[in-house]
């Protein structure tokens, strides 16, 4: 799908301020013709896909579409792309500054939708719009035994949260075997049906603008909610050993319901027996998925090996040290290599300059990121030429990393930093261009000469000196 | 050997034409031996270097044991911090609440070393890891220790001798027990150090050399900055000196050698914080200067023997020796009385008596290397050096100048000594390297000798010639033979026994490949990623280094065992009924206790095992409150299981390490590994005031919270009855935080 495969093209640097601002309420220039919103839970974050058709009904072309989003989780946001249904093209967004309180208190801002020419009065149009929160829903309850399930609570709004007038609306919620509606509905009418692994509002018909009715569901999720809350990942590139070496740092957290008693080995044996070792709530294995081809994986923390790992192809299944449950924290580093020839290309046009694409993310599946910085160390010697980054980053830097027999200037190291990332968007490619020519490949190998030279030489006239006082 | 090629190298002015022959393959042979040499040496560095890296090959780059993680943690520090900062080191996080004065009671000189290291092959553009620096630290010692060692045989025989010796030493069980890679302890860099000090003492000795005896008084300076066993060279040169006097032999070299030595040396120690006056104040440390003392008393008298006549002089050495040793007695009597001297540690006391410490300090008689050493050790610590050595002390005596002395003195001092103390073993190997390869090259020098066969010359019959062949073939095949053994030897010894980290436990998997048990370090990082950074850990004082090292957490007290009230309180707190211990922790402001349970594993080195230690400390403390005798039963037995006494299962310690135990197995019947007992559910009582929060994959670390004060101030006992009478599921009506709505 075309959405799939070039959303990060699309994609617009989010700026999220806190900027004060007055109670913004946007022209009502639209009318949602269908509004059809499908909350996905499959993943342990969250992904809102919206299905609209909507009509100009001001009297004047328009060109910007606006969607309320809570303020509180607008800095939650992942991504934030729409599209055309007819045409497979997409369309600009971003998240703008102004707030607006809506009746019950929730303050709302706004994601704007911004059309390249101006729709004129009257014009329909078909869009799909998908915002990726990297956020789960809240454990509930928070504390839960050994061998209970774990639940989430995920809270909605039954109408369609829009500063247009909807005439006809649903609210889907979709990827948990069920569904409990927590907050009772105010009439029949809008209370939830629940269909086979679907949770279901509306449809409802000539909703009003603003409104609201919040809802608070509960699914049973039996996965552990892994949160990377700090990932370091460098990328040494070598010309001269023809390598690229991965480390990665990774600061998780399982996010899921805390144990109320502590842990019990018993227990966790008993359970594990039970289940077959199929897992549950907790994280007994991490896949941690690797570049292709890549050769001399290691794991290790801040106390030394860890030995329970297992290769599958490009899988490493990493066995914390401990099964790691709700409310707990484990890190570790993980690192591996690949060719160089697996990222690099020549560029075509310039002597001596390379690019090499490398992917943003490896790691486990269907995870979180809070902090990411992601470094490229070039050879030593190396310009940085030009950068690109598949996904909006917060800040990027270029430093000096001085390693072993670094008696130069050390090397160029590329930093990217990005926040609330989801592993979905890890493959993504960095791509770095790079001058380095052949006199820096060997000014290394004459620095090291030269210094074992003047080692030599000091030692050989130390050694000859006579200090007899004879 | 160097003596020929100098008797063939130093030409005369007048060369005849079969002298220069003579010279230019004397040059020739030269450049062979030294080269031949190089070659050795690079061997035994490869060798010694490589059999302490098994650990490494074998499991990982990682710190050793106990003590190690706190010089780690130390380093750690030293590199992280100013050099300043470090000696002015006050630890908050270990011995809580007291805090310990880590910067001035420890020696340095490892530390300092390694930090030395660190920072200078970052300067040459070599940024190691400073884990790595200290896990190869020892292996890279004992090179320095192999060419040292080299050296000091040297000055005792020739360079044949010095080369067996610095080969032996290089690969020696005994050494490598404390040199692997990963074992970062002070010993590691102090057998080196030893070396060098009585390396450079001999020479200066030898020579009255005042550059020698500087160079031994730095290297005695560096290796108090490093390991407390210095008092063992502070106390052997002085009794060299004093039994070199005894026997008449001084001489104005032995005054040159011993003041600079003992003048520069102990005002350099007093440098260490750790030892500060001690040189002037322990009675550790009066011998050498009593000897000092003694020295110049014996300078004043070989210069009065010269002025005047020998019937005057035998006159006033009468009179002056017995009025020497009046003052001399009463004054170390007064000073000791008045308190301007230490008493004798108890450390000290357990040298010459072994029963001392097994009844007056528990402490000490508890750790394991303080015990005794066992006739096997010895052998499986040096193999046949073990008989050389007695054969090389008597060659000593045969051939008796000053050197010989010094080693003579050593011998028999370490030889007791080791005997006490199993972990002075460490000082005596060198020695015992040193005689064999003494021994080892007498023997070699002659009956390694084949020239009778080449000789023209034909003194005897052919067949005397040919017997003489056959025996000095037989002999030297024999010992080629055991050296082969003793290699073999040490290569299995140093695999088997001396290159695991014990922080990892091996164990192998069904299908025989290697497996390890890794439950320690789970444990503790377990603690260190999911408890408070402040959170105070009570466990027994063993595991309080590594706690400190791998969980970095607080601990009470650890295996810098310097307060035994402290240790006792955690040895009473893990003997007494839980509600007892719960006051006792909480007073300290505990959060968790750890334990060690080998008993699914079949781990003998567990607190249950170590738990009569912990009572005897803390009755040693409250006698009326914990007694030994309760914890036995009737026939004198310690059981564990449906027969144990009240007191013991009543213990903190035994429902602690059986809590759960027997849910194990299908059966209810817990099967204790270790003690070969069976304990059922109905044998350990309930754990009301403590709950379970980490248990390890084998169950070798069980880790304990103090459940907070009830809210409404009952005694937690009954909250728990309560609880349980009630047996029903309260679920929390609590509303939760929203977070997610869209």
């Amino acid at each position: 799908m075309l959405f799939n495969r070039f959303w990060f093209l699309t994609a617009i640097v989010l700026l999220f301020k806190n900027v004060i601002c007055e109670d913004f309420v946007p022209p009502i220039s639209w009318e949602n013709k269908e509004f059809k919103k499908t909350i996905e839970l499959e993943t342990s974050f969250t992904v809102e896909n919206l299905e609209l058709t909507i009509i100009n009904i001001d009297s004047q072309p328009v060109t910007q579409y606006f969607l309320p989003i809570p303020s509180d989780i607008v800095p939650m946001i992942s991504m934030f792309t729409a599209a055309y249904i007819s045409e497979e093209s997409f369309i600009q967004c971003m998240i703008v500054p102004g707030v607006h309180q809506l009746a019950d208190g929730t303050e709302v801002s706004y994601g704007v939708i911004q059309f390249e020419s101006p729709v004129a009065p009257g014009e329909e149009i078909a869009l799909f719009a998908k915002i990726h929160y990297a956020l789960n829903g809240t454990p509930s309850p928070e504390e839960i035994g050994m061998d209970d399930t774990q639940s989430l609570m995920l809270t909605v709004n039954r109408y369609p949260l829009s500063p247009y007038v909807s005439k006809t609306a649903t609210i889907d919620i979709a990827g948990a075997e069920d569904f409990i509606e927590l907050t009772p509905a105010d009439n029949d009418n809008e209370s939830g049906i629940l269909l086979t692994n679907q949770f279901k509002y509306g449809p409802f018909h000539n909703v009003p603008a603003f409104q609201v009715s919040w809802a608070n569901i509960s699914y049973p999720v039996d996965y552990p909610l892994i949160t990377v809350t700090d990932l370091k990942r460098d990328i040494w590139i070598s010309h001269w050993a023809h390598t690229a070496e991965f480390q990665e740092y990774y600061e998780i957290i399982n996010e899921g319901a805390k144990l109320k008693n502590g842990f019990n080995r018993v227990d966790f044996m008993k359970r594990v027996q039970r289940t077959e070792g199929k897992g549950g709530n907790f994280i007994g294995v991490l896949g941690l998925s690797m570049t292709e081809n890549s050769t001399d994986a290691y794991v290790t923390d801040k106390v030394g090996k860890v030995s329970s790992v297992m290769r599958e192809e490009n899988k490493l299944l990493v066995k914390p040290r401990f099964p790691v449950f709700g409310g707990w924290a484990y890190n570790f580093t993980v690192g591996w290599t690949n060719t160089l020839e697996d990222f690099l290309h020549n560029s075509g046009t310039e002597q001596d300059s390379f690019v090499i694409a490398l992917p943003v993310l490896n790691g486990p599946p269907d995870t979180i990121y809070r902090n990411v910085e992601v470094s490229v160390i070039l050879p030593e010697g190396a310009d940085v030429l030009d950068v690109g980054s598949p996904l909006p980053f917060a800040n990027a830097t270029v430093s000096r990393e001085y390693s072993y027999f670094d008696l130069a200037d050390g090397h160029a190291k590329l930093t990217f930093y990005y926040s609330n990332l989801i592993s979905e968007f890890g493959t993504g490619e960095l791509v770095v261009k790079y001058r380095f020519n052949t006199s820096s490949l060997y000014q290394k190998a004459l620095y090291i000469s030269y210094y074992v030279f003047g080692g030599l030489m000091t030692f050989f006239v130390l050694a000859n000196l006579n200090l007899n006082i004879k | 050997m160097s003596e020929i090629v100098e008797k063939i190298v130093v030409p005369d002015n007048a060369v005849t034409a079969n002298e220069e022959s003579k010279v230019t393959s004397g040059k020739y042979v030269s450049f062979i031996q030294s080269s031949l040499k190089t070659l050795i040496f690079i061997a035994i560095i490869v060798a010694s270097i490589s059999s302490r890296l098994f650990a490494v090959v074998r499991f990982e780059s990682i710190i050793h044991e106990f003590d190690p993680w706190f010089n780690y943690r130390a380093t750690q520090y030293l590199v992280n911090n100013s050099f300043k900062d470090f000696l002015n080191w006050f630890d908050e996080r270990t011995w809580y609440p007291l805090g310990r004065v880590t910067g001035g009671t420890l020696y340095p000189g490892l530390m300092t070393t390694s930090a030395f290291i660190w920072h200078a092959l970052r300067k040459i553009g070599l940024p190691v890891d400073i884990r790595n620096i200290c896990v190869l630290f020892a292996p890279a010692f004992s090179a320095i220790t192999a060419y040292v060692t080299y050296k000091l045989t040297c000055e005792l025989k020739d360079q044949k001798a010095g080369l067996l010796a610095a080969a032996f030493i290089g690969i020696v069980p005994g050494y490598i027990s404390r040199s692997v890679a990963g074992s970062y302890d002070n010993e590691a860099i102090a057998i080196t150090l030893l070396m060098a000090t009585f390396m450079f003492w001999i020479k200066g000795l030898k020579q009255g050399s005042i550059l020698n005896s500087s160079f031994a008084a730095l290297c005695y300076f560096y290796m108090v900055s490093a390991w407390g066993g210095y008092v063992f060279i502070t106390n052997l040169i002085p009794f060299h000196v004093f039994c070199l006097i005894l026997m008449g032999r001084y001489t104005a070299k032995i005054y040159v050698a011993y003041n600079t030595w003992f003048v520069i040396g102990t005002i350099a120690s007093m440098q260490i914080p750790f030892v500060g006056f001690l040189p002037i104040k322990s009675n550790d440390h009066m011998a050498a200067l009593g000897v000092f003392g003694l020295l110049q008393l014996v300078a004043l008298g070989d210069f009065v023997k010269t002025k005047i006549s020998e019937k005057k002089f035998k006159l006033i050495m009468w009179v002056s020796v017995i009025l020497i040793m009046v003052i001399g007695v009463a004054g170390l009597f007064a000073l000791t009385y008045l308190g301007l001297i230490a008493p004798w540690t108890g450390r000290f006391y357990s040298l010459w008596d072994t029963n001392y410490a097994r009844i007056h300090i528990p402490i000490i008689a508890s750790v394991s290397e303080h015990q005794p050493i066992t006739w096997p050790a010895f052998f499986l610590d040096t193999h046949f050096l073990i008989w050389l050595f007695p054969a090389a002390v008597f060659l000593m005596f045969m051939d008796l100048k000053n050197e010989h002395v010094f080693i003579i003195v050593y011998s028999v001092l370490c030889s007791y000594f080791a005997g006490v103390m199993v972990r002075l073993m460490l000082t005596l190997t060198p020695v015992i390297c040193i005689s064999g390869a003494v021994a080892l090259s007498k023997l070699f020098d002659i009956y390694l000798d084949f020239s009778p066969i080449f000789s023209t010359k034909t003194t005897g019959t052919k067949k005397s010639s040919f017997m003489t062949v056959l025996t000095r073939g037989l002999v030297s095949a024999s010992f080629v033979y055991y050296l082969y053994l003793f290699v073999h030897h040490c290569t299995w010894v140093t695999q088997s026994a001396y290159s695991s980290p014990s922080v990892v436990l091996p164990s192998q998997n069904r299908d025989g490949s290697m497996a390890i048990i890794d439950d320690y370090r789970e444990a503790y990082y377990w603690l260190r990623m999911n408890t408070d950074y402040d959170a105070k850990i009570a466990s027994w004082w063993d595991y309080g280094y590594q706690i400190g090292g791998m969980a970095d957490r607080t601990t009470l007290v650890d295996n810098n065992t310097w307060n035994n009230t402290h240790i006792a309180i955690v040895g009473k707190a893990m003997a007494s009924p839980e509600e007892v211990s719960y006051e006792l922790l909480k007073e300290h402001d505990v959060d968790y206790v750890l334990i060690i349970f080998g008993g699914v594993l079949g781990f003998g080195g567990d607190d249950i095992n170590k738990f009569l230690w912990m009572i005897r400390i803390a009755e040693g403390i409250w006698p009326e409150e914990v007694k030994e005798r309760d914890f036995f039963v009737n026939q004198g037995e310690f059981r564990v299981d449906s027969q144990a006494s009240e007191t013991m299962k009543k213990s903190l310690m035994y429902k602690m390490s059986y809590n759960g135990f027997a849910d194990l197995f299908p059966n209810g019947q817990g099967q204790d590994r270790v003690r070969q007992q069976v304990i059922t559910a109905d044998d350990v009582e309930n754990l009301d005031y403590f709950d379970e929060v980490f248990s390890s994959e084998n169950w070798l670390v069980r880790i304990y919270k103090l459940k907070d004060l009830d809210v409404e101030g009952r005694d937690l006992s009954d909250v728990a009855e309560f609880e349980r009478a009630k047996n029903t599921k309260r679920s929390s009506n609590k509303k939760p935080q929203i977070e997610l709505r869209v």
